[in-house]
């Protein structure tokens, strides 16, 4: 095939390819190459990638009817060659929702579409099969929705679940109206069975009070987390019976929970089912148990090749973080943070709930959630690095509440205008970062990056892993050739030892240093960083001192199963730089070129931020996330302090859940004192303003902050006035706050969350936030 | 044990009742499929196996209708409902308000855009697998997809308007 385009947003090779199947390498580079030129043609491919996954997504809600008992009879036992079959194929979702450059439009539609049956279906929609043809309808096990999560049938067997306990052998559902589910031939001898299909209302885990709960039902069955289920833990068995089933070929499946509880292997290899079940039965899979993608070589479509470990613990690490509680303006009427630009959390998330698990807890972080978003906000004038706008709505999920929202804006940089560049990256390539959702992805990302690139740019690779070695030393980057040759030779292997890396990086980088440009080490690795230094403690402070010396350090973190959140981001932090998290091309993309100028340029470092409430007008507030940036009040105007850095054109979105004064207030209450009188509002309390922010920051190449100040008065709006910008940032946090099951989330649901977003989405819907709503929509699929 | 008639019997059917439009014809297809499976010697099946059962499914799927003298019922769906005056099942769920845009668009697409759909996304096959399983060219089987899907999102931005409408007003 010819890889020229006449004209590409009809060619079918673009459908292709957004499917992942386009194969012709050259085909391939082809179509990247116009989609870096084209947002239309990006958008076109997200558009079409969602368009397909709507109609995956009906499609899989069709009932897949078994054979007939007497059939099954007379197909009798199976040759015993047949009799055993591992290779469960994973379906390839992995193009699904790459990082979000869909239509507007488009996407919009879809959204309209899926919340159309979201909101209007009191019963389940018809299937295909009952709309074909009316005949079939008799008999045929047509109605495709109603299905309960089989978990709770488990547990708590309703009326519905009326299916007696060993059921047909093949694990299909069906619909109690056609087949009375009789034991049959074919006994399983797993014991498997699935309770018939019962009532929604039957499902504890739903109110029965929701009206939503037949559409969330509808719209997300779980029907096949059993088979996948099933299918995960006879390929895990097999495997090790076996020992056939290659590490590529797993399946993904069910991974991330298993993750949670590693199912007990018995003597012999035997994984016990009803435990593993029981980890995992909840999850609707990603996967359609029909078998066998190959694992496709596109990288776009990496990410949802996990490193597959199904049936070992993994040691994805994240620290444990408690929320921000409301706090009595009276007693607390400062509030200090770092600013935090981090958005590593959100990508992280969307890779859990693509695996088709909910995220750990603590793997959500609320702020870098809503700062993945850009909202506009003005952009600095005159000396100021940064701009804040402020304003405040009532809260969406507490009416008596009010939601204060502060958007900060640094000032953005021209790209012919950023300062040269002088980066080292640092890879880890440990054999842990074999996988080709690791190195491979990283190298394909960094040759992005370079080919954005000058003559006035200097780019060295060094690499560790049992010992570091300078791969290319410091090179102008208008010898791409050279620089590209020497990336093509990076391989994995070898255990890990990031300190002599890291010297050697930092060694680097001071060696080409450009005086007023960008110095950087990039370090990339999947977490396994700290052989060489036992501690994290001391690899921080080689970092902080580092940092110091004009040296910034980046992180990227990448691939699954090994991924040491907590460690890596607190290294980017001491290293006054940057943390994110590569889980695909696209992302890759998102950080490393699109973002380079405020990745790599930073027009504000050590940036802090103090509140004052005004306790004539407020009660208390709640900080919503920045639970890890938290600072001492001191702290605020105290210089050795680090803060948080802000790159060019970077956004910070920070959200207070308000409690307007003479409300009741949910921070616990506290005897008055007995020997000072509490502090009373003064004059200036008397004023209409709300608060007053201070943002301190350095210049990036200056040792003494400088401070900036804002005030915010006026009357709140409803949250339907709110601006769409709003909207949406209050969205997300409700998001994060539900996935943490956080006990502030008030009435936010996940379906609330849909409405919400798309009510701020509006005509313009940006690309980002229609991937959003895909999330959100995966996660009504695994909830609980 | 789960044995590969547990894992594919259920899409097999459900792919068989698709074509023949009718579930006992569908079942007895896939029956059959399995007997000749059982018969098949497992290397040459093996590395290949939803392929070929989903071919030679397809294909007793035509027989059937072949022999049955049922053609019709493959390709008349779409065209009958149009054709006479009675309210279709398509109508008939759009009065009753449960809209579901994504079936709806679906249905009216022509049956081979319907089936490779079926293929491409409700049993993961790629479109090489579905290319041979269907008898036509790999680029065909691009052609088509991409056609189908077009016209799946063509349809539902036609009706995108009054859903946003609706959906605002609901919280």
């Amino acid at each position: 095939m010819k890889s020229d385009f006449q004209d590409p947003a009809q060619d079918p090779r673009l459908t292709a390819y957004a499917l992942g199947e386009l194969t012709d390498a050259n085909e391939i580079e082809a179509v990247e190459t116009l989609l870096q030129r084209s947002p239309e043609l990006r958008r076109e491919v997200e558009s079409l990638r969602a368009t397909a996954e709507l109609i995956r997504f009906e499609l899989e809600q069709e009932p897949c009817p078994s054979l007939a008992p007497h059939q099954l009879a007379s197909l009798g036992e199976p040759p015993r060659a047949w009799r055993l079959w591992p290779r469960i194929r994973s379906a390839n979702r992995s193009w699904l929702f790459p990082a979000g450059l869909a239509t507007a439009a488009a996407v919009a539609v879809m959204v309209s579409a899926a919340l159309l049956f979201l909101q209007e279906t009191e019963e389940p929609p018809l299937s295909a099969a009952l709309q074909r043809q009316e005949s079939v309808v008799d008999e045929a096990p047509a109605v495709s929705g109603r299905i309960t999560n089989q978990a709770h049938d488990q547990t708590s067997p309703g009326p519905g679940a009326a299916a007696p306990p060993q059921g047909l052998a093949q694990t299909v559902p069906e619909p109690p109206r056609t087949v009375s589910p009789a034991p049959a031939a074919g006994q399983d001898s797993s014991g498997y069975s699935l309770p018939a299909v019962s009532e929604a209302a039957d499902s504890p885990a739903v109110s029965p009070s929701s009206p939503v709960q037949s559409n969330e039902q509808r719209l997300f069955p779980s029907s096949r987390s059993e088979q996948d289920h099933e299918a995960y833990v006879e390929t895990a068995r097999t495997a090790e019976m076996v020992g056939s089933v290659s590490e590529s070929k797993r399946p993904p499946i069910s991974y991330a929970r298993a993750r949670v509880v590693e199912p007990p292997v018995l003597p012999g290899g035997i994984v016990r089912e009803r435990f593993a079940r029981s980890a995992d039965s909840l999850v609707p899979l990603s996967v359609p148990f029909s078998p066998t993608v190959e694992v496709r070589a596109n990288l776009d479509e990496l990410p949802a090749v996990p490193s597959p470990v199904p049936n070992r613990s993994s040691t994805e690490d994240y620290r444990y973080q408690e929320e921000n509680p409301f706090k009595k303006v009276s007693r607390a009427p400062l509030s200090t943070f770092g600013i935090d630009v981090d958005t590593a959390s959100y990508a992280n998330v969307r890779r859990f709930l693509r695996q088709g698990s909910l995220p750990p807890r603590d793997a959500v972080r609320i702020e870098e959630m809503v700062n993945y978003f850009s909202y506009a906000y003005d952009s600095p004038r005159g000396e100021n690095p940064v701009s804040a706008l402020m304003e405040m709505v009532q809260a969406p999920w507490k009416q008596e509440h009010l939601l204060l929202r502060i958007g900060i804006q640094a000032k953005a940089i021209d790209p012919g205008q950023r300062p040269p560049g002088n980066l080292v990256f640092l890879l880890d390539v440990s054999g842990s970062m074999r996988p080709a959702n690791k190195l491979p992805l990283l190298k394909r990302a960094i040759r992005l990056l370079i080919k954005n690139l000058g003559e006035k740019d200097r780019v060295a690779f060094v690499t560790y892993a049992g010992e570091s070695q300078v791969v290319l030393p410091s090179t102008p980057c208008d010898r791409k050739e050279e620089i590209f040759r020497a990336l093509e030779y990076i391989m994995a292997g070898g255990p890990t030892n990031g300190e002599a890396g890291i010297r050697e990086a930092y060694a680097t980088a001071a060696g080409h240093f450009i005086p007023g440009g960008t110095n950087r080490v990039i370090l990339a690795t999947d977490g396994d960083f700290n052989l060489g230094m036992t501690d994290e403690g001391s690899l921080i402070r080689l970092i902080r001192e580092q940092a110091r010396s004009g040296v910034f350090l980046s992180v990227l973190g990448l691939g699954t199963g090994n991924y040491k959140d907590a460690s890596l981001e607190s290294l980017a932090n001491r290293g006054n730089g940057n943390f994110a998290y590569l889980d695909s091309l696209a992302e890759a993309r998102k950080v490393l070129v699109r973002e380079m100028g405020a990745t790599l340029v930073t027009v504000a470092k050590d940036a802090k931020i103090q509140i004052e409430f005004n306790p004539a007008r407020v009660d208390s507030y709640r900080l919503i996330g920045y639970e890890n940036r938290a600072l001492r009040h001191e702290e605020f105007n105290d210089d050795t302090r680090d803060g948080g850095e802000i790159g060019a054109g970077h956004q910070v979105t920070v959200l207070y859940e308000i409690v307007p004064a003479g409300t009741e207030s949910p921070a616990g209450r506290v005897d008055p004192l007995k020997y000072q009188t509490s502090p009373a509002p003064n004059r200036d309390g008397d004023s209409d303003e709300w608060l007053t922010l201070k943002i301190r920051y350095k210049p990036p190449d200056q040792d003494v902050s400088r401070l900036l100040e804002f005030t915010h008065s006026g009357s709140p709006v409803t949250f339907a006035d709110a601006a769409p910008d709003f909207r949406f940032a209050s969205a997300v946090a409700a998001f994060g706050m539900i996935l943490r099951d956080s006990p502030h989330r008030g009435t936010a649901s996940l379906k609330r969350v849909l409405v919400w977003t798309l009510d701020s989405t509006g005509d313009d819907l940006q690309e980002p936030r229609a991937e959003f709503v895909e999330l959100v929509a995966k996660a009504m699929a695994l909830e609980r | 044990m789960r044995s590969v008639l547990d894992a594919y019997q259920g899409p097999l059917v459900r792919y068989a009742a698709h074509l023949t439009g009718d579930l006992d014809l569908g079942r007895d297809v896939v029956q059959d499929t399995f007997l000749r499976l059982w018969k098949q010697k497992r290397e040459k099946v093996e590395g290949h196996l939803p392929q070929w059962l989903f071919t030679v499914c397809r294909n007793r799927a035509l027989d059937v209708l072949r022999k049955e003298n049922r053609m019709n019922r493959i390709t008349a769906t779409g065209e009958l409902e149009a054709a006479s005056g009675a309210p279709g099942p398509a109508q008939l769920l759009e009065r009753k308000e449960n809209v579901n845009r994504v079936l709806l668009a679906l249905q009216s697409l022509p049956p081979r855009e319907q089936e490779v759909l079926r293929l491409k996304f409700q049993n993961g096959l790629s479109y090489r697998e579905i290319a041979s399983t269907v008898g036509i060219s790999v680029s065909n089987v691009g052609y088509l997809i991409h056609t189908a899907v077009k016209k799946v999102r063509a349809e539902l931005e036609r009706h995108s308007k009054p859903a946003a409408a609706t959906s605002r007003n609901v919280r």
